[in-house]
């Protein structure tokens, strides 16, 4: 009872320590967001939604009112309109609108997206399209595969010197039951870092293993500049499953983008003393990102 | 001594029967010699002709040396056994050179005194003692030359040097009661000679009438009051220097570095009051002695222990009690000093936790001090100090889960003086300090046992040499070398399973590699007088870190300068550049224990700064005022810092939880008035500054201002005695919010999830911090000693300052809310002294 009552005699005096209090910052208006991921090879499509402020905890909206212009290496090459889209990237429902132009991306395009709403300002984007990674020489394992043992895997990427990519990597496997698949986790959110600290000069690139959260491995442009690199990485695998290996080659916006994502599944809850991640964003007087990327995905068989 | 000197030196006046005329002078020389029995001590070419020419009969043996010797240019000096010819040191302006030397001690305690001023009145001449409370100071000779010393707190002493020759004095300075006398020393006039600048000493009986947190008074909390220093949490110890890191604050205990200067999760410091000295302050201006730490040195001294009687002194505040001890051992030979600390609030309230269960929390020290001194030219010193923070839970028969968290530092110091002559002194000093962080939990359930470790360390074992040089009234030397062991292990957990049924596990698991390096710096600073009004602190600090088979390795010039104005006005400059090999990683603005301190690595660069000063200091009211402004301008380099959206994660190796290569700028304008009339003595100081940080991978590469860019930061200290027995202080503080990275807005991303768009880094500004803080003390003098009331109060107008604002969610909105830590919080002291 004495527990209790000083629990809750502790409870009284630091709840008497709170306040509310207005937060009057400018910048937390309504903005156009802007998000295009276009892949070589597909239709352009693009989609259109509105910030909202932090205090309000309305769903963002997207909005099928705007427009979104569309720049082929500087020149206008036609206007987007909503469609019902059934792209890979952007597939539309009753409440999430899909801009598309019937136009197809080419590889190593410059693209630029100027998206207008009459009530907010206008926004833009820009990014160079990217084209198939080039990968060879994959390997997995050796010898039978029984539950949870340790299975190398390697494969060469052949970076193309006339252009910049970047790269990041999965590893999923299918479960026939359930009809799901499994990524597999690799070294961090910061394996990009790591990479880096085993030296770019490095002809193989040795994926550490032991600590795991993230589910892509990136590799940034400069660990490549043309060259060809092997990754080697191990992972634990259970018997049964189709396993696959899949590689995107992308633009720098999708790059980061995509690794600062990953940030915002491990954040380790609202940790008031943890820095919080900044977005990637490249849209200017907006939020969301134009990019561009392209996979491949490997049966993996040993 | 004297009188010895005496009787030997009056061999000089003895009449030599020889008449007057022309003689040779190998002549005389054998006359002098065969005449007294003693032996004359020269070089050939010292004399002044082969022939010289006596004018009187029965010439005095002086005089037929001067015939001999240039007196002008040679001195005479009667050893056992011989007449030194010596070589006179003169100045330009032909006087001779002589060396005054010798020690400060207090009267009473025979405790030596640390930057007492010795100089000579009228004059700029003048040096401080040393941190062993010795001078050397050479002066030209003009004629009777009055020699002073002082220091605040002390009636000053001096005394007179009739005769061109060294002297060797002790100076025993009386301590002052101000209430008493008239005689009392105001301000330092070191703060105006000295070419040092951005350095601030305050006396520990200076902290015993300023308001007190729950009770105690705590000597951070004292310094945060400094202009250029400001807390970075409230309530909490941590502390940032001109916009620096605190991880670029070095504090030394009687020598030895203190990593985490804490107890109870950063609200209050390990130092105890009782045992504390005297503690300094350097911001910038670091001459080339001091290295390691690029944004300032807290150097706290412990008592010595008095020489003379037994003392001690005791207090119990409403969070701890504390008892010190000090004496001779053998009078006036050896000496203690035993101060221990512990706080109480597990024991009070352990009779509401339900019986079979335990838990609490407290935090414990011991200081130690022996001193012995074996001659006037050798003395001894070993401290030590065990600082314990403990936190427990033991669930007893109903959960089986005991869990814990402890922490703390060791530290011992061994030190050994040596004079070796009137201008040489040597310190000699060994030191040993750990600290260690552990977090555990085990259970035991019917016959299986499971307990979990994890625990980081740092262990440090070192060797130092210092030398004071005193070469001529216009150059004195500091040189030394060190050598530092540490080794680091930055996480471990470790793993202990009994299971009845299975096979045991006992395992180790490094998670982050430990560390073994080491570190070794030499260095050497000439304090070089140019004229009356110039001076110059010229030096240069080498240092070299061994790591991961990598070599560091700095130089690093240290410069600082000193006009003075007038008697009471100077200017000063100074230039630094400063490298450190060892990094704290915390994002917390408390002194959490989890905040873990690393070594560069092969991966992870040292950190370094260069930092330029201007500034003035002036003497107003009689000695009474001591007006200091300067401005600074600091640039940062190497510095790391956890990655977004990481913190203190015990499974994970730290070197993949930062960025590297950081850059910061810091620059400022601090004024500070201090002034010690006889009733009153306090400070106002109030800075303008701005900090900024860089990262390539932070804030999307572009420049943000650090989390503590206070803007303005006002402060006022004050303590009035109205009456012998009653003293009233107060503290009030202001400065601007700290900086905080916030959520802005949400929208939906490329993937279809809602995202959180934060500001830019540290774009918003906490509301202002400011606070007043109240203490009123009587003190009643009894047979056996003193005794005193202290009743403080903590924010008396109950001011809300922000500790944390985090967002409260109801169903349609989110309302940001503001977490205060400390209202309003009166406390109670009681102290004794005997």
């Amino acid at each position: 009872m004495s527990k209790k009552l000083l629990t809750y005699l502790l409870i009284l005096l630091l709840f008497s320590c709170e306040e509310n209090i207005l937060i009057d910052y400018p910048e937390a208006q309504t903005n156009l967001v802007l998000n295009a991921n276009l892949i070589p090879g597909d239709t352009l499509n693009a989609r259109l939604g509105l910030s909202v402020p932090y205090t309000n905890r309305t769903p963002p909206p997207y909005i099928k009112d705007g427009d979104i212009e569309v720049f082929e290496d500087g020149v206008f090459i036609g206007n987007m309109s909503v469609c019902k889209s059934e792209s890979r990237s952007f597939q539309s429902t009753d409440s999430i609108y899909t801009y598309c132009l019937a136009a197809v991306c080419d590889p190593h395009k410059n693209y630029k997206l100027i998206a207008s709403h009459k009530d907010y300002p206008s926004t833009n984007g820009e990014t160079k399209s990217t084209s198939l990674p080039n990968i060879s020489n994959v390997t997995f394992g050796i010898g039978p595969v029984n539950d949870f043992i340790n299975v190398p895997i390697s494969f060469i990427i052949n970076d193309d010197p006339s252009v910049k990519n970047y790269y990041f990597f999965e590893v999923l496997n299918f479960d026939s039951i359930t009809g799901s698949f499994f990524d597999f986790d690799f070294s961090l959110s910061t394996l990009d870092l790591t990479i880096e600290m085993l030296g770019e000069s490095e002809d193989i690139l040795e994926i550490p293993t032991g600590e795991s959260s993230g589910k892509k491995g990136f590799l940034s442009d400069h660990l490549f500049n043309g060259q060809q690199k092997k990754v080697n990485i191990t992972l634990q695998f259970t018997q049964g499953f189709t396993n696959y290996l899949k590689v995107t080659s992308c633009s720098e916006s999708f790059y980061q983008y995509s690794r600062l994502d990953i940030l915002s599944l491990i954040v380790p809850g609202e940790n008031p003393f943890s820095e919080p991640y900044q977005t990637y964003s490249n849209v200017s007087n907006g939020y969301g990102v134009v990019g561009s990327s392209k996979d491949t995905v490997i049966v993996l068989k040993n | 001594m004297p009188l010895l000197a005496f009787s030997q030196q009056s061999i000089l006046v003895k009449e030599l029967p020889l008449l007057a005329g022309e003689y040779n002078s190998s002549f005389i020389t054998d006359t002098i010699e065969n005449a007294i029995g003693l032996k004359l001590s020269f070089a050939t070419k010292s004399l002044k002709n082969n022939q010289i020419k006596v004018d009187s009969n029965n010439p005095t043996i002086e005089s037929l040396l001067e015939l001999l010797f240039d007196s002008k240019s040679f001195y005479f000096k009667v050893k056992p056994g011989k007449i030194l010819i010596l070589k006179k040191r003169l100045n330009s302006a032909g006087h001779p050179i002589i060396t005054i030397s010798g020690f400060v001690e207090d009267l009473k305690s025979g405790e030596r005194l640390i930057g007492a001023n010795i100089y000579i009145p009228g004059t700029s001449l003048g040096t401080i003692t040393n941190a062993f409370g010795f001078y050397s100071l050479s002066v030209p000779f003009t004629g009777s030359l009055k020699v002073s010393a002082d220091l605040i707190g002390f009636i000053p002493s001096s005394f007179i040097v009739s005769e061109a020759e060294s002297a060797k004095h002790l100076f025993a300075l009386e301590v002052s009661n101000q209430q008493l006398t008239e005689v009392v020393v105001t301000a330092q006039e070191s703060d105006v000679l000295n070419t040092q600048m951005s350095q601030i000493e305050i006396n520990s009986e200076d902290l015993k009438n300023l308001p007190s947190f729950f009770g105690e008074v705590d000597l951070i909390k004292a310094i945060q009051f400094l202009p250029g220093v400001q807390a970075t949490g409230e309530g909490g110890i941590n502390y940032i220097v001109r916009g620096g890191n605190p991880d670029q604050n070095l504090i030394l205990l009687d020598g030895v570095t203190v990593y985490n200067a804490s107890h109870l999760f950063g609200f209050f410091s390990v130092f105890n009051p009782d045992a504390v000295k005297n503690i300094q302050l350097t911001k910038g201006g670091f001459p080339a002695h001091f290295g390691g730490r690029l944004s300032s040195v807290l150097e706290v001294d412990m008592k010595e222990g008095n020489l003379k009687e037994y003392h001690g002194s005791g207090s119990i505040g409403i969070l701890a009690a504390k008892f010190s001890l000090e004496g001779p051992i053998i009078k006036d030979k050896t000496s203690f000093m035993v101060s221990t600390r512990r706080t109480y609030s597990d024991v009070l309230y352990r009779p509401f936790i339900p019986e079979g269960n335990d838990a609490g929390y407290y935090f414990a020290d011991l200081n130690v001090k022996l001193n012995h001194k074996f001659s006037r030219k050798d003395r001894l010193y070993l401290s030590f100090y065990n600082g314990l923070d403990k936190a427990f839970s033991e669930g007893g028969d109903v959960d089986p889960i005991e869990g814990g968290l402890k922490w703390g530092n060791y530290t011992s110091a061994l030190r050994w003086n040596h004079l070796f002559n009137n201008k040489l002194f040597g310190n000699l000093t060994a030191t040993y300090t750990r600290y260690n962080f552990q977090i555990s939990s085990s259970a035991t359930i019917d016959t299986n046992l499971f307990d979990l470790r994890y625990f980081s360390k740092i262990i440090d074992q070192g060797l130092k040499y210092d030398l004071d040089y005193v070469y001529s009234p216009k150059h004195t030397f500091k040189g030394g070398a060190s050598y530092t062991y540490h080794n680091f292990k930055p996480g471990v957990i470790s793993i202990n399973q009994t299971l009845s049924s299975a096979i045991d596990i006992d395992s180790t698991l490094n998670l982050s590699p430990a560390n073994f390096t080491h570190d070794f710096f030499l260095y050497a600073e000439d304090n070089w007088t140019v004229n009356n009004r110039l001076k110059f602190n010229i030096g240069a600090h080498v240092s070299s870190y061994l790591v991961d088979q990598k070599t560091y390795f700095s130089f690093q010039p240290r410069l600082a300068g000193r006009f003075l104005m007038s008697e009471n006005w100077s200017l000063k400059a100074s230039y630094v550049f400063m490298q450190q090999y060892i990094h704290l990683l915390t994002n917390s603005s408390i002194g959490l224990p989890t905040d873990l301190w690393v070594t560069s690595t092969g991966n992870v660069p040292p950190q370094n700064s260069s930092q330029v000063a201007f500034g003035s200091t002036h003497f107003f009211g009689n000695k009474k005022w001591t007006f200091t402004s300067e401005v600074y301008h600091k640039k940062l380099g190497g510095l790391i810092a956890y990655r977004e959206a990481t913190s203190f994660a015990p499974a994970v190796n730290w070197e993949t939880q930062v960025v590297t290569g950081g850059t910061g700028r810091a620059y400022g304008w601090e004024n500070f008035i201090r002034w010690n009339t006889k009733k009153t003595h306090g400070w106002i100081s109030y800075t303008i500054s701005k900090s900024e940080r860089q990262f390539d991978e932070l804030n999307r590469g572009k420049i943000f201002p650090y989390k503590y860019d206070r803007r303005h930061d006002f402060k006022i200290v004050m303590s009035h005695d109205f009456t012998p027995k009653f003293n009233l202080g107060f503290t009030w503080i202001y400065n601007t919010g700290i900086k905080a990275t916030i959520p802005i807005s949400t929208y939906t991303n490329l993937d279809g999830r809602t995202t959180i768009r934060y500001s830019d880094r540290n774009a918003f500004i906490y509301p202002a911090y400011h606070r007043l803080d109240v203490s009123m003390r009587w003190t009643k003098k009894t047979s056996w000693g003193d005794r005193s009331w202290a009743f403080s109060i903590y924010n008396v107008y109950n001011r809300k300052n922000p500790f944390i604002i985090y967002y409260s969610t109801s169903e349609s909105e989110r309302t940001a809310t503001k977490f205060s830590l400390f209202q309003f919080i009166p406390s109670f002291n009681y102290s004794f002294r005997f």
